[in-house]
């Protein structure tokens, strides 16, 4: 387990702000170029989300999750606030090959904490057409109706495939249903 | 196992999976505004698995630096709010004015000045003996009045520069020389960017103590953007806790509260 950071953030340490960019916000970039729809909207979305998670970090508690979870939390509900706000979809030449997410990518582990490890084996449990779905969904921000199209699977599949998955995922990383995470 | 069907659940599922698409046709399950702990869990569930599949992409150096701006100025705030929350112990230091010529004192007695700063003072008025007999105007340079300021308060902070986020951003190198006790500073420069006569550099100076915009620390030009060249802060108000000096491009005549749309140069505490 890395050194927490965020408790030295919320008493305004800079170096910990520094050390917390360098760790995760080329992630963050990452799923925010999936998410907007020009590069502009992914810089004006990672700033957005990064800024948050620091002035949320009095509030980070290292017993509900690690602090990429909780990152990931408020990201999540950034990328989603704002595809809603601007009537949403990426850019087509923004999106990358759909084909790429169904083997999650590698990360530097050393970085990663232990719960993360375990949602990528998880993920690799998953049936592989829950895999998909949710990765497209989940990974890369497509609509139901587009994953559909992508896919040529049925509607009512595609949405089955992703609850189903979901839930499944849930089962086997036991996220307790009492212990959220980030709210 | 999931194996069981639980409608209820199943629906919540699709709606935490697709939340990012509930505006589109086919959505039939708002997520509720206040979470039940059922959610949460999903939710917390599909951040796991986007950090799962998340790719790690090289963002480009601006927004980098734009990040770190925005880290300074987050933790300035951040101290500034601590600090407020406490009740100063001790009185604040005598503030000094701050000007190219007033901030050089060459006398008065001042009880942290050291041995070695008091010999280099001696040396400096002498010398200004000698432009005085001369019949040469005695302006010292801004170096010479840094290194005047280094030997009086040795506990002075270095902070090295750093690029801006802006486009216009060179590759400035440098520090920012900063005495808190005597609230004097100076700025060494080397590769910031040419400007053209309609434009000047204006220095920020981002207070820890001092809610809304930095504090304006001067107007600049450089005559040689790649000669090492020492400008002296000019503060219009006194600076609690220096968090940050940041500098940007604005019009000749330099703006009250800067849009920081070229920011050019930034040295973070």
């Amino acid at each position: 387990m890395t050194d927490l950071l965020l408790p030295k953030i919320a008493a305004g340490d800079p170096e910990a702000v520094e050390a917390f960019l360098r760790r995760h916000s080329n992630m963050v970039w990452g799923l925010a170029r999936r998410f907007c729809r020009s590069a502009e909207d992914a810089e004006d979305a990672t700033q957005e989300i990064l800024v948050e998670v620091w002035k949320s970090a009095e509030r980070y508690d290292s017993r509900a999750g690690s602090e990429v979870t909780f990152l990931m939390t408020i990201a999540r509900r950034r990328l989603i606030d704002r595809a809603r706000r601007q009537g949403r979809r990426p850019a087509a030449e923004l999106l990358e090959d759909a084909g790429t997410i169904a083997a999650p990518a590698q990360k530097d582990r050393a970085e990663m904490h232990d719960e993360v490890q375990r949602a990528q084996d998880a993920l690799a449990q998953l049936r592989p057409e829950q895999r998909e779905v949710l990765g497209l969904a989940l990974g890369h921000g497509r609509t139901h109706q587009e994953i559909a199209a992508s896919i040529g699977m049925p509607l009512g599949t595609v949405k089955s495939h992703a609850r189903r998955g979901l839930i499944r995922l849930r089962e086997m990383l036991g996220v307790d249903a009492e212990r959220g995470g980030a709210s | 196992m999931s194996d069981t069907f639980d409608p209820r659940l199943e629906a919540l599922a699709e709606a935490v999976a697709f939340a990012h698409a509930s505006d589109i046709p086919g959505s039939e399950v708002e997520l509720a505004a206040k979470p039940t702990t059922e959610q949460l869990a999903l939710e917390r569930t599909a951040a796991l698995a986007m950090v799962a599949l998340a790719p790690t992409v090289q963002m480009p150096k601006a927004l980098q630096d734009r990040l770190a701006a925005a880290g300074l100025a987050f933790c300035a705030e951040q101290r500034r709010r601590r600090m407020a929350a406490v009740p100063p112990a001790v009185t604040p230091p005598a503030v000094t004015p701050i000007g190219s010529t007033a901030a050089y004192e060459l006398s008065g007695p001042r009880s942290s000045r050291s041995v070695v700063g008091t010999l280099l003072i001696s040396l400096a008025a002498g010398v200004a003996l000698w432009f005085v007999l001369r019949g040469e105007p005695m302006v010292p340079s801004a170096a010479d009045q840094r290194a005047s300021l280094l030997a009086i308060d040795p506990k002075a902070v270095h902070v090295p520069w750093k690029p801006g986020p802006s486009p216009k951003s060179g590759t400035v190198s440098g520090e920012v020389v900063w005495s808190q006790e005597r609230q004097e500073g100076f700025l060494t420069f080397k590769g910031l960017p040419p400007l053209d006569d309609d434009h000047r550099f204006q220095l920020w100076i981002v207070d820890g103590n001092r809610e809304g915009a930095p504090v304006d620390g001067g107007v600049f030009g450089l005559a040689d953007a790649n000669a090492e060249t020492v400008v002296p802060v000019q503060a219009r108000l006194p600076i609690g806790k220096p968090a940050a000096f940041v500098v940007t491009v604005e019009t000749k005549a330099g703006v009250v509260v800067s849009k920081q749309e070229h920011v050019v140069a930034i040295a973070g505490l």
